[in-house]
């Protein structure tokens, strides 16, 4: 029985599913970009508020959703980046000849999967929210729909994001199919401890192939180029951190509940996964001349360094990747909102050598962008080293030395195409391509989000402990 | 009744699982991709039907419920965007259509 106590409990996801339909409905009488972004701008601020009204406690709300402290946070940190994205939207959109209203449906109802997602605690809730997530993600992708390359990589990106849900899917019956339980804690009874038997080895195995291909590592990760340097730049920006967030806390959930990382050979596999996913995103990033990309490897590895965390199966390992969480969204989205705030009517400075000079046309941008790569590289003093540094700490807890020198050896690999970026914008050129017509230049919210964007990245990385005594960790 | 023989039912819906897979992998042309996609999703279906009857749960039929909506919704927006290619290519092969490229 759903209580009304339990309503309350889930009132920021029945805010999100009514945003949509309220702006659904506006839509119907009255068709104005403003107003719909306003509106949806204004469902994700009431969602978090009531957000962070509510008791920090553990509660469960039927057999579906769990709403725990590992949850209230994540659903804040996505309503917080899923808010930026939406003020990056309105500049991006207004410049564009498409119909620009039903974005702001659909980024709200892929805000909804994405938070549903991190509080699921049965299969039935998570493959839901997850097609909510995807199904939204797909129109996303292709919206700019006279766009030949937009609408190739939805196509490409809905059969790869069906076939991983597929492997979820038949992971999950070989599971069912052993235990005859589908929630997390009855999971969790029936597995821990004993040796699982062979149905459920090959449903996990299953499982992971599918995870893999949604948090894009490696080597499921080769839709990951292609969709970002496709899609437009807050689309993309969604799409490397809500929904990679949104799947990594499930795959935490699932596999802590489980206590699947007490068994060798998954946990090998995870290992070999995260340590294929930091040399290999590393690696590839050297030789990208796109900086979309560039991004996308850079995100293939720092889901490899979250994995560091995941792996240490830990208290600590949890919290090191919550915080690393936080560090990657804003990296990610400042990366992104910076292509944003530089792209205009003839579209986006995708190529590095578009930031030629950048140093000398725009010096606080470029030092912004400057700070963004540093960052996204972890060089000390920037939000980056601190994430990367709790990520070890967390590993050397658990004694995973391995990973930790493969964690040190492959951002020094890495370092290399961050720092050449930085080093095209300082190069002065006699060819320096300048933007001219951009839609930062008007726009006030972009200069906002690039300001707050800058100065979070340089407070969590010069003194993260205020940060830690906010979220009570 | 019979013990229902859970082996030889989860032996076909891995076949049919594998069919789906070979065809997203082999075929050229989006719809067949399509197509062998909703294979696999069905194959999870069937999957979740035997394990409910196998476990005595009515679970996995509710699952196949919710399995279907989903396949039909990525269906839906799977067409569109393969309608909306076609037009901008005048083509449904992956060979043809392949911008996204390093």
């Amino acid at each position: 029985m759903v209580t009304l106590n339990d309503l309350s409990i889930i009132l920021p996801e029945i805010i999100l599913a009514c945003g949509a339909v309220v702006v659904m409905l506006l839509i119907a009488l009255y068709r104005n970009h403003f107003i719909s972004n306003l509106l949806t701008l204004i469902t994700f601020a009431v969602a978090m508020a009531v957000l962070v009204g509510q008791s920090n406690s553990q509660q469960e709300v039927t057999a579906l959703f769990m709403v725990d402290p590992l949850g209230i946070f994540l659903t804040g940190l996505i309503l917080c980046a899923a808010f930026i994205i939406t003020l990056m939207s309105f500049p991006y959109f207004h410049i564009q000849k498409e119909v620009k209203e039903e974005y702001y449906i659909l980024l709200i109802l892929a805000t909804l999967g994405a938070v549903c997602m991190s509080i699921s605690n049965h299969f039935i809730s998570f493959v839901l929210s997850l097609e909510l997530l995807s199904v939204s993600l797909f129109a996303l992708i292709g919206y700019l729909k006279k766009e030949n390359i937009s609408v190739e990589a939805a196509v490409k990106y809905l059969i790869m994001a069906a076939v991983a849900t597929s492997f979820i899917l038949f992971g999950f019956a070989l599971i069912y199919t052993s235990t005859g339980r589908m929630d997390l804690q009855g999971l969790g009874e029936n597995l821990k401890g004993g040796d699982p038997d062979i149905l459920v080895l090959a449903g996990l195995a299953l499982a992971i192939v599918g995870f893999g291909f949604k948090m894009a590592l490696v080597p499921f990760h080769l839709w990951t180029p292609d969709i970002y340097s496709a899609a437009p730049a807050p689309v993309a920006a969604f799409v490397a951190t809500i929904s990679k967030g949104a799947a990594f806390v499930f795959l935490l959930r699932f596999f802590y509940s489980i206590g699947g990382l007490e068994h060798e050979s998954i946990w090998i596999a995870f290992a070999v996964i995260a340590t294929a996913s930091m040399f290999i995103g590393n690696w590839l990033g050297l030789r990208q001349q796109n900086i979309k990309r560039l991004i996308a490897y850079s995100s293939i590895s720092h889901l490899g360094y979250l994995m560091v965390g995941f792996l240490a199966f830990s208290e600590a390992g949890i919290r090191a990747s919550a915080f690393y969480l936080v560090i990657y969204f804003a990296g990610i989205l400042a990366a992104f909102g910076m292509i944003a705030y530089l792209s205009g009517r003839k579209g986006e400075p995708v190529m590095i050598e578009d930031y030629r000079g950048l140093f000398w046309s725009k010096p606080w941008l470029a030092a912004f962008f400057t700070l963004v790569m540093l960052s996204l590289a972890g060089i000390p003093f920037t939000a980056g080293f601190m994430g990367k540094f709790y990520v070890l700490t967390s590993g050397m807890g658990a004694g995973k030395i391995f990973l930790l020198i493969v964690l040190v050896l492959s951002s020094t690999i890495g370092l290399f195409y961050y720092l050449r970026v930085v080093a095209t914008m300082l190069s002065r050129a006699d060819t320096a391509t300048t933007i001219e017509d951009y839609i930062g230049k008007q726009s006030f919210a972009l200069k906002i989000i690039v300001a707050a964007l800058f100065i979070l990245l340089l407070w969590l990385g010069v003194y993260p402990n205020t940060f830690f005594a906010m979220m009570g960790m | 009744m019979n013990e229902l023989p859970i082996n030889a039912g989860l032996l076909l819906a891995g076949l049919l699982f594998l069919t789906g897979l070979l065809g997203v992998i082999t075929r050229r042309n989006i719809l067949f991709m399509l197509m062998s996609v909703e294979i696999m999703f069905n194959a999870a279906g069937l999957a979740f039907v035997l394990a409910g009857a196998h476990n005595g749960q009515a679970d996995g039929q509710v699952m196949l419920i919710f399995i279907l909506a989903m396949a039909a919704a990525e269906v839906a927006v799977g067409l569109a965007l393969i309608l909306q290619m076609y037009r901008l290519n005048k083509t449904v092969d992956t060979d043809v259509i392949n911008r996204l490229r390093d």
